[in-house]
């Protein structure tokens, strides 16, 4: 069976779309994601008992479900309501929405890793709320939120192959096009594979890069076993 | 002992007001009760030691003196402004009030100097380079001059405990509370630590310290506290603490400790 890359070749300008826009909907809703989760892990610890519940409901209905549901409920359902929005804008709002519930949740993590102590010594200086959560805990949140956080947006990269389902054009929505043109459904979906691939690779360096410059790394000699 | 006389009388004679003042506390955690009516007045320029077993309630009423812990019933009462949920600027309160804790919570992230400076800096408006001078100043004090620009991570325990004294006495506090301070250091760091401790009352800083220290607290304390079981037991000058305690359950205890 041989290979048919003309097929791809002839046909990379859709794929270099599809590229563009899946990397278009990450890069916007990966940060977007991250302000939310900023928002709702502060509510979501907050003494007033309004904004936790809140934020409570917020994480459990955007975690308890697929994805792919809720870019359904906001494209097909909503314009029962009169919210019309395209495949593209449903797309941005939801990828950051269902980022922003796991990101919380992380965030939350991450402060509850820091040790009591440091939140006794803050308050004994007299030191207030907002100034020592981001000059003593924040900085002290790095280690514990860089992981999990980079798994989570590299996932948000994935998802976001979901958007073909309601016509936005990324990359899988591109190799469904290309492959109906050509019938070449080996070499297509082959060079999607290859395509996220590289996506998440170059991705992964450069959160590699941010963990260095935060003393984030995981590499722990004691945890392999010789 | 001629010198805790001596300090007894000059807190009476300047201050007749409480620097802190307990009134029949009462604490629970949910259904255990952790402090059972206690009453504790402690005087500027005294040296007040609680010890106890552990499980005593001794490191929770002092984390109620500065509101770390919240107290159900009863009055506490810091240079006059009683000390409740309605109370406003706890912070402002807070620092007057400095606290060394048993792992001394130095903030990792920050060098030695930046660790002291924080709090001058942000709670009291102080110019960078005001800050950076009462930092080295305390520094000086407590012996570690030299280690300024290091982490604490770079430090051994005595040093780091050192420089968390250092830390609240930046904020210049009417009073200094220590919970187990010498607690989780090796025995040889211990004696660097209560030495600074020592010179800080001799130099007639109010003190209210938890230790196990029973050397520290004959000579340096002017009041001695027994806890056990929550309620203060027993409470007397440090002689007559020591040489003469009343209570069976204080006798007890001191038995154990010098056993040791």
């Amino acid at each position: 069976m041989t290979f048919d890359y003309m097929a791809i070749w002839d046909n990379r300008d859709i794929l270099i779309d599809g590229v563009l826009t899946t990397l278009l909907v990450s890069t916007i809703a990966i940060p977007i994601g991250i302000c939310i989760g900023v928002v709702i892990c502060m509510m979501r610890i907050s003494g007033n008992r309004m904004l936790r519940w809140s934020s409570i409901v917020y994480i459990e209905f955007l975690r308890n479900i697929p994805f792919l549901i809720l870019i359904f409920l906001v494209f097909y359902a909503l314009p029962f309501y009169g919210l019309r929005l395209s495949g593209l804008t449903t797309g941005f709002i939801c990828l950051s929405i269902y980022g922003g519930a796991y990101f919380a949740e992380i965030f939350r993590g991450g402060i509850q890793s820091v040790s009591k102590g440091q939140f006794d010594a803050s308050k004994a200086l007299g030191l207030k709320y907002g100034f020592y959560m981001r000059r003593v805990i924040f900085p002290q949140l790095y280690q514990y939120i860089i992981p999990p956080g980079t798994n989570i947006a590299l996932t948000m990269i994935k998802e976001s192959s979901l958007l073909s389902m309601i016509t936005v054009a990324e990359l899988t929505y591109a190799a469904h096009d290309v492959n109906g043109r050509t019938f070449t459904p080996v070499e297509t979906f082959a060079t999607i594979a290859l395509l996220y691939w590289l996506i998440s690779t170059i991705f992964l360096k450069l959160t590699h890069i941010l963990q260095i410059k935060f003393g984030a790394e995981d590499t722990r000699d004691d945890l392999t076993i010789r | 002992m001629h010198k805790n006389e001596e300090s007894k009388v000059v807190a009476c004679e300047l201050n007749r007001e409480a620097l802190i003042e307990i009134r029949n506390v009462n604490k629970w955690y949910n259904d255990f009760q952790v402090l059972k009516d206690i009453n504790l007045s402690v005087y500027t320029g005294e040296r007040v030691v609680i010890c106890g077993p552990s499980g005593s309630g001794k490191s929770t009423l002092i984390r109620c003196i500065n509101r770390l812990e919240k107290h159900q019933q009863g009055d506490i009462i810091f240079d006059g402004i009683e000390l409740t949920d309605e109370v406003k600027n706890i912070d402002k309160i807070r620092s007057e009030i400095g606290m060394c804790f048993q792992q001394f919570n130095l903030f990792p992230h920050l060098t030695v100097m930046e660790n002291l400076i924080l709090a001058p800096i942000s709670v009291r408006d102080l110019s960078n380079a005001k800050a950076r001078e009462i930092g080295a100043h305390y520094l000086e004090k407590v012996k570690i001059q030299d280690q300024a620009d290091k982490y604490p991570s770079e430090l051994s325990g005595g040093q780091q405990q050192r420089v968390a004294i250092a830390r609240a006495l930046c904020m210049q506090p009417r009073v200094l509370l220590f919970d187990e301070p010498t607690s989780a250091l090796d025995p040889e760091m211990i004696a660097e630590v209560l030495d600074i401790m020592e010179k800080l009352a001799t130099e007639g800083m109010t003190m209210v310290c938890v230790t196990h220290e029973m050397g520290f607290a004959r000579k340096v304390a002017d009041r001695v506290i027994f806890m056990d079981a929550g309620q203060i037991v027993e409470e007397n000058d440090p002689i007559n603490f020591f040489d003469n305690p009343k209570n069976k359950r204080t006798q007890k205890f001191l038995k154990q400790i010098f056993e040791h």
